[in-house]
Order: C-alpha cells, then sequence, then structure tokens
C-alpha cells in the first residue's frame, strides 16, 4: 500500500520530507535554546503569573 | 472584562441549552417539531456556533484580558476598541442566533455563517488583535509569558483559517457559494475545522491554563522549559492535521496520509502542556481536596489529555474507519467541549467573579456541587456516545454467513441506539443542570460583592530597556521581547502546512482527475441542492462512499474526486444519523427510492420508515415555498466559479427550472399525491434524485475521464431532465464546455 501512497505523491514527497526536515531543525534549535537559557530568567518567567505587583 | 463574563455565562446557558433541545430530537424527533426554524438540521449548527463561538469565544477574551494586563503589568492599549469587540461580538452572535434558525446557513461546519457576518467577525477579530497586540507593546514587563506566545498564535492563525475557509461568492444578501469546489473544499474545510478545534478551542485555553493553574495553586509552572518546546511543536504540527477528517475519502492518499501522520506526531507537544499544567499541581494537591477551582481544572486538563490521546488514535486508519461517520466522535468532541472548555471556563468564572467583586465565592459547597453534576454529566453523556459508536460501526459492517449485510435496513442501527441517545440527554440535563446551579452561585456572589472598577497595577516604563540580545543571550530570547516577530514566526509556521497540504491539492490535476461524464446541476437540482444545505441535511446524512465492501454494499460504488468538481460547496457530511446518500438516484442502485417515497418520507418519516427519528418538513410543502428569484444569479454566480453553464442561460434556467419541476410533480400527482411543483420539496426530490447518478449515466462517456468508471449494466438514467442535452434551446449546448471540456474549475 504505501508503494500506491508514493506513486500518488507527485512531488509532494519532497516538500513533505523538506518540512519535517525544517520542523526538527527548528525544534532542536527551541530544545538548545529552552535549555540554554538561565535558571535565573526562568525562574523570573515561571513568576510572572504570580507577581501582581506594580514594580 | 466584567460584560465579557456576563456574556460568558449567558452563552454558555444558551448553548448548553439547545445543545439540550437537540439531544432530546434524537429520541423524541417530533419535540418542537412541525417549526421550521427549531428543526434539527438548523438547530444543530446554531449549538455548536453557540458553544464554541459565543461560551467559549466570550470565555478566551474574558481570560486574555484578565491575564494579559495583569502579566505585562499594563492597561489595554484602547477601552474604546474592547467595548468595540464586546459589542461586535454579542451582534455577531445575535445574527448567528437569527440566521442559523432561519435557514441561512454555508452548510460547512463550524463556518455556518453567511458572508456579511463573516465579514463582520473579520472585522471585530482584527480589532481584538490589534488591542491585543497594541497592549503588548506598550507593555511594561520586558519578557512575555508563555500564555502570551499562545494567545498570538491564536490570532494570527484563526485570522488565516476564518479568511481563507470563508471566500466565497455572494449570489445575494445571505447567499454565496464557496470559492472552493468538492475535494478543495472539503480539504479547505477540514484545515479550517480541525483547525478551529486547535486555534479557538485549544491555544488559547492552553494559554490560560498557564495563567490560571499557577495563580489557583499559588505555584509556579512546573516547567517553563517544557513550555518554549511544547508551544512551537504545537503550532506547527497542529496545521497539518485536517485531511485526518477525510480518511478513505475521496481525497488524494498523500494528503490523507500526511494528516495522519502529523495528527499521531501530536500526541508529544499536546502531552507536554496536559503534564506541564497537571504537575504544576505538584506538591499542592491538598489544596484540590478543598478547593472547587481547582477541581475543575484538573478534570479540564485531564479531559484535554484524554482527547488529545484519542484524536491522534482516531487519526490513524484503522481506527478512523470504525470511528468516522458515528457517535465516537460526538463522544470524542464532548469530552473536549466540555471538558476541557468547560470546565476550564467555569474554574476561571469562579477564580474571576469573587476577585472582580472583592468578595468570596458565596458557596463553596454550591461549587462543589456543580463539579460532581457536571463530572457525572459528562461520563453520562460521552460513554453512552462511545458505545453507540462502536455499536452503529459494528451493525454498519456485519456480513451474514451468505455474504449478505446482517443489518442491510439502516434504521436499524438507528433504532439500536436510541437508548443511548436517552442517557446522553439524561448527561447532558445533568451538565446544564450543574450550570444553573453555578449561575444561582456566581450571581449571589455579585450580589454580596462591590465591583472592582479599576485596579491600580501598572509598573513603571520600560525606559531604556532594549529587547535587543544582549551577551550570552539567544535568539530565542529575541523573539520573546518582540511582539511583531513573534507573530510573523508563528504566522510563518502555520503556514507552511497549510500551503504543502492544499497548494498541490489545487494545482496537479492528477490530484483531483475529472469524470467527463459529471455535469452541472439543472436549475431545479441547484435550487433543491440549496434547500439540503439551508436544512442542514448534511448534519446527518453523509455523500461520500467510502471504498469499504461493507459500504459499497450497502450504498454502491464509492465516491471518486471527479464527481464533486461542480459542488460548491462539498457536502460530503461528517455524521451518519441516516443513511449516506451519495448513490441516493441510481436507478439500479442500493439506496434508490422513487419520487412517491420521498414526497411522503419529507413530510411524516415514520410514514415510510416506521421509527425512524428523522423530522418531518412540512413547510417544504408550502405552495410558493420554491426560490425562483435567485436562479439566474445562482447560475451566474456559479458560472463565475468555473462551473460551464452557457454564457446567457440564467435567462432561461427559470424556463427549464419550471419545466422540471412540473414533470416531477405530474409524476407524484399521477401516483395520487397532491404535488405542486411550485414547492421547495419537489426541488429536494429533483436533487436528491440526480446524486450519484452522474458516472452511471452515459457508459461511452464515463468511459472518457481519467477516473471513470464502466457504468454497472449499461444502466442509464431514465429521468431524462437530468441529461444536459436536455436543457439547451435548438443548435445551441446549455453547458459551455460540453462533456469533454468539464474540467476541474
Amino acid at each position: 500500500m504505501y508503494k500506491d501512497i508514493l506513486r500518488t505523491m507527485d512531488a509532494e514527497a519532497l516538500r513533505a520530507a523538506l518540512t519535517l526536515a525544517v520542523f526538527f531543525v527548528f525544534f532542536l534549535m527551541v530544545v538548545l535554546d529552552a535549555w540554554r537559557k538561565s535558571n535565573s530568567e526562568i525562574k523570573h518567567l515561571e513568576d510572572l503569573p504570580l507577581d501582581d505587583s506594580a514594580s | 472584562m466584567r460584560a465579557f463574563t456576563y456574556a460568558t455565562i449567558l452563552w454558555g446557558v444558551v448553548g448548553m441549552l439547545v445543545g439540550l433541545i437537540v439531544a432530546l430530537k434524537f429520541v423524541w424527533p417530533d419535540f418542537l417539531g412541525g417549526i421550521s426554524w427549531l428543526s434539527y438540521g438548523r438547530m444543530r449548527p446554531l449549538h455548536t456556533n453557540a458553544v464554541i463561538f459565543a461560551f467559549v469565544g466570550n470565555g478566551i477574551f474574558l481570560g486574555v484580558y484578565y491575564s494579559l494586563q495583569r502579566l505585562l503589568k499594563t492597561r489595554m492599549w484602547s477601552d474604546g476598541l474592547g467595548w468595540f469587540h464586546f459589542w461586535g461580538w454579542q451582534a455577531i452572535i445575535v445574527a448567528a442566533a437569527i440566521t442559523l434558525p432561519l435557514g441561512i446557513s454555508t452548510s460547512k461546519e463550524y463556518a455556518e455563517l453567511e458572508w456579511p457576518i463573516d465579514i463582520a467577525i473579520a472585522v471585530v477579530w482584527l480589532a481584538f488583535g490589534a488591542n491585543m497586540i497594541g497592549t503588548i507593546i506598550k507593555r511594561r514587563e520586558r519578557h512575555m509569558y508563555v500564555a502570551i506566545w499562545f494567545y498570538i498564535a491564536t490570532f494570527v492563525t484563526v485570522t488565516v483559517l476564518h479568511v481563507v475557509n470563508s471566500l466565497a461568492l455572494p449570489v445575494g444578501l445571505f447567499k454565496s457559494y464557496s470559492v472552493f469546489a468538492g475535494v478543495q473544499d472539503a480539504l479547505v474545510q477540514w484545515w479550517y475545522g480541525h483547525n478551529a478545534v486547535a486555534f479557538f478551542l485549544t491555544t488559547p485555553y492552553l494559554g490560560l491554563m498557564y495563567y490560571f493553574i499557577p495563580k489557583m495553586a499559588n505555584r509556579p509552572v512546573f516547567s517553563y522549559r517544557l513550555s518554549i518546546i511544547h508551544f512551537w511543536a504545537l503550532i506547527f504540527i497542529y496545521i497539518w492535521a485536517g485531511p485526518h477528517h477525510l480518511l478513505y475519502t475521496a481525497l488524494p492518499d498523500w494528503a490523507q496520509s500526511l494528516g495522519t501522520v502529523f495528527s499521531l506526531m501530536l500526541i508529544a507537544p499536546s502531552w507536554g502542556g496536559m503534564l506541564n499544567g497537571l504537575l504544576t499541581l505538584r506538591g499542592a494537591w491538598d489544596k484540590v481536596r478543598d478547593n472547587a477551582m481547582l477541581k475543575f481544572m484538573v478534570v479540564a486538563v485531564t479531559a484535554y489529555g484524554m482527547s488529545t490521546f484519542e484524536g491522534p488514535m482516531m487519526s490513524m486508519k484503522s481506527v478512523n474507519a470504525i470511528s468516522h461517520y458515528t457517535d465516537w466522535t460526538i463522544g470524542h468532541v464532548h469530552i473536549g467541549a466540555l471538558g476541557w472548555n468547560g470546565f476550564l471556563t467555569f474554574g476561571i468564572l469562579y477564580w474571576i467573579i469573587p476577585r472582580l467583586f472583592q468578595t468570596k465565592l458565596w458557596s463553596e459547597r454550591l461549587a462543589n456541587t456543580h463539579f460532581w453534576m457536571g463530572t457525572l454529566g459528562i461520563a453520562f453523556y460521552a460513554i453512552p456516545m462511545y458505545w453507540s459508536g462502536f455499536t452503529q460501526h459494528f451493525m454498519w459492517k456485519e456480513f451474514t454467513a451468505d455474504g449478505y449485510l446482517a443489518y442491510p435496513n439502516f434504521l436499524e442501527t438507528v433504532t439500536q441506539i436510541i437508548p443511548m441517545y436517552i442517557i446522553r440527554a439524561a448527561g447532558g440535563t445533568m451538565y446544564l443542570a450543574g450550570m444553573l446551579i453555578m449561575v444561582y452561585n456566581l450571581a449571589k456572589t455579585i450580589g454580596k460583592g462591590d465591583f472592582l472598577a479599576e485596579e491600580k497595577a501598572s509598573a513603571p516604563a520600560l525606559v531604556g530597556k532594549s529587547a535587543s540580545l544582549r551577551e550570552g543571550e539567544y535568539w530565542h530570547r529575541w523573539i520573546e521581547r518582540r511582539p511583531v516577530q513573534m507573530v510573523l514566526a508563528s504566522t510563518v509556521l502555520i503556514l507552511i502546512g497549510g500551503i504543502v497540504e492544499f497548494v498541490p491539492t489545487a494545482t496537479i490535476k492528477s490530484n483531483i482527475p475529472t469524470i467527463a461524464s459529471v455535469m452541472p446541476y439543472t436549475p431545479l437540482e441547484l435550487q433543491g441542492r440549496d434547500v439540503y444545505i439551508s436544512e442542514g441535511c448534511n448534519t446527518c446524512h453523509s455523500q461520500m462512499i467510502r471504498p469499504f465492501r461493507w459500504e459499497t454494499e450497502r450504498y454502491g460504488e464509492y465516491s471518486k474526486a471527479g464527481e464533486f468538481v461542480y459542488d460548491h460547496p462539498f457536502l460530503w457530511g461528517s455524521k451518519r444519523t441516516g443513511p449516506d446518500l451519495a448513490r441516493e438516484g441510481v436507478v439500479t442502485g442500493k439506496t434508490y427510492k422513487p419520487d412517491s417515497w420521498h414526497f411522503n418520507h419529507m413530510y411524516e418519516p415514520r410514514s415510510t420508515s416506521p421509527g425512524s427519528i428523522m423530522p418531518g418538513y412540512p413547510w417544504m410543502y408550502k405552495a410558493g415555498s420554491l426560490d425562483t428569484n435567485s436562479t439566474a444569479a445562482k447560475i451566474k454566480g456559479m458560472r463565475k466559479l468555473g462551473v460551464p453553464y452557457a454564457p446567457g442561460y440564467e435567462k432561461r434556467a427559470n424556463a427549464d427550472l419550471r419545466a422540471q419541476a412540473e414533470e416531477i410533480a405530474n409524476g407524484l400527482r399521477q401516483g395520487g399525491l397532491d404535488a405542486d411543483p411550485n414547492t421547495d420539496i419537489i426541488a429536494l426530490i429533483a436533487y436528491l434524485q440526480r446524486l450519484g447518478t452522474d458516472i452511471m449515466k452515459d457508459p461511452a462517456r464515463s468511459g472518457e475521464g481519467d477516473d471513470a468508471i464502466p457504468a454497472p449494466g449499461g444502466t442509464l438514467n431514465p429521468e431524462a431532465l437530468n441529461a444536459p442535452a436536455a436543457v439547451p434551446e435548438a443548435g445551441e449546448d446549455a453547458f459551455a464546455g460540453g462533456a469533454e471540456t468539464a474540467a476541474m474549475p
């Protein structure tokens, strides 16, 4: 069945594969960035909803 | 914000009440019967629109206005725009509540509203977005908390979805035709439909979850890092998943496969959000025991987890073969709507109202009662729907030892599940009763409180604090502080999926093979099709036979993409409360009924089908109900959209319409029925008798198309009026292209 699917995809296979590649590269960048965030900044961001002060 | 709070409560009760009425019609089809504007086909879209756009919509705005100002430590950018947004949105809801019961509908699920209202939606939505982005720009907190990213993604994506799916050509003040046809229209509609779930019912509520759960539990979110990752993954992947609503249909296989793959991938980011929400409560579960608000939030997030696991499972082809068209889907969406959206909204209302009115909740006990009634209501709603869904599927596909369908009469599969509909209605009643308790509790809370009109919480302006990257910072920090870049990044990400899926379907001819014998509808059939749309027949009847033996045995030849090239809009449907109608008009077919059967059935369905739960449509028999004033505009409109009617044909379209109507009425009169050719029922019969006939019509011509199939036994449609050759005057083709050039518009 997969052969039929591939046959009917025309040039779509390439586009979809490229898109997946774009996604995974972007995803890895996001993961890397999230990983490298400093703990102090994360703490500040986490606390934002809890902080109702005007400072 | 106070106004949005009241609107959320009001429309929540209205939307659920309409839902209950609709549910009761499954049990007592004559309940509120005989009144056109209260019929099932018109009330069902009213229910879905009221719950999604009125209840959840106002809930989103309430939560966004509340949390945005506090997270950014500033007032909304424009009070005037806020009031325009509020009153504009309420006016749209009222317009929907008037037009849908009047039968003014595009037929596209969750996008049924006609073009003037669509334009109003776009304007009001942009006003909301402008106010939100204006507020973000003038913020007094440098960082944008993750909830705000979800709000931004919601705004940009809903804008794109609404504009593209609403592209239609007006042919009257309250009538338009989708610019897309058939398969393309189906793809666009379910790209929209699925992402309405994603970006109207999910992403804004995730944003609200990220604000309100930490607030209620007084604990920071479990993992901010996880929130970053799951946000970007979610908005990228969600947009691709639409085709899973069209598995095994005439949509090209590659598009179906993409929909399945991305739907399965969706589990990861969805559960990332769900776990982040639940784990925020780690160490605070003692509060859940005592706090009704948190109970609502926990069940809401759990329901989100359940439905986002179930959704990808239902997107697998083997599972979808079971679930599609059945009540399983109804159970699935109500876990999301009642559990995730409903309960999260209730939790937020219980949180916000005491604070807005500087008091405590009037009765925690009543809130707990509401919680348990709602939870049991969801269980009593969903479990029978799952049971019913499996029952439907297995009865539809069961064969006898001799190879015949075990339940050839579709009605048997309907009467079998009526007990499930009774329990479902009981569950809905419990849920609504719980809401009424909430209304009482909140009204009492408001009554004893004192409204806090202004809250002084603005921080100092961000003077001299640049949003630029500092040494040691990374690209994401740059995006996080810049709303415009955030908007652009989100837009690019959500457009990728839509473009990759839609452009090839629209541009590569081999994706939609044409069939030479497929012809445009005659004027009477076109009017009949619009009656079908107006009455919401597509809410219960599909027009898409999947390539399974149990479907082809019951309904006939499976549906082909090329059969729908003139269908503006497509009418494949998504649920089979009644049987599929795709081959209804094929005389030698398995589902064919004579005109007289339709005439009697539509007036009183139980006269021809004892036990049927279909409502009667007596107003379609009213003399003069058939609309002929719009015929010319409709023909012209269709021609503009690429349907090959000959230039000038609109001038004599009504003459052809009357001739065909007279012939059908005469046939009925000969059978002793009191038929009037100037009635909607005659047009509807003409349309139904046309369905599925084109590819069976002419063996010689049906062999010309790329996707044509041989007509079984060389059958010819005896309805001469169905053949376009009957339409032209001497020496002139009615349809410009003729059979050979009747290509995809």
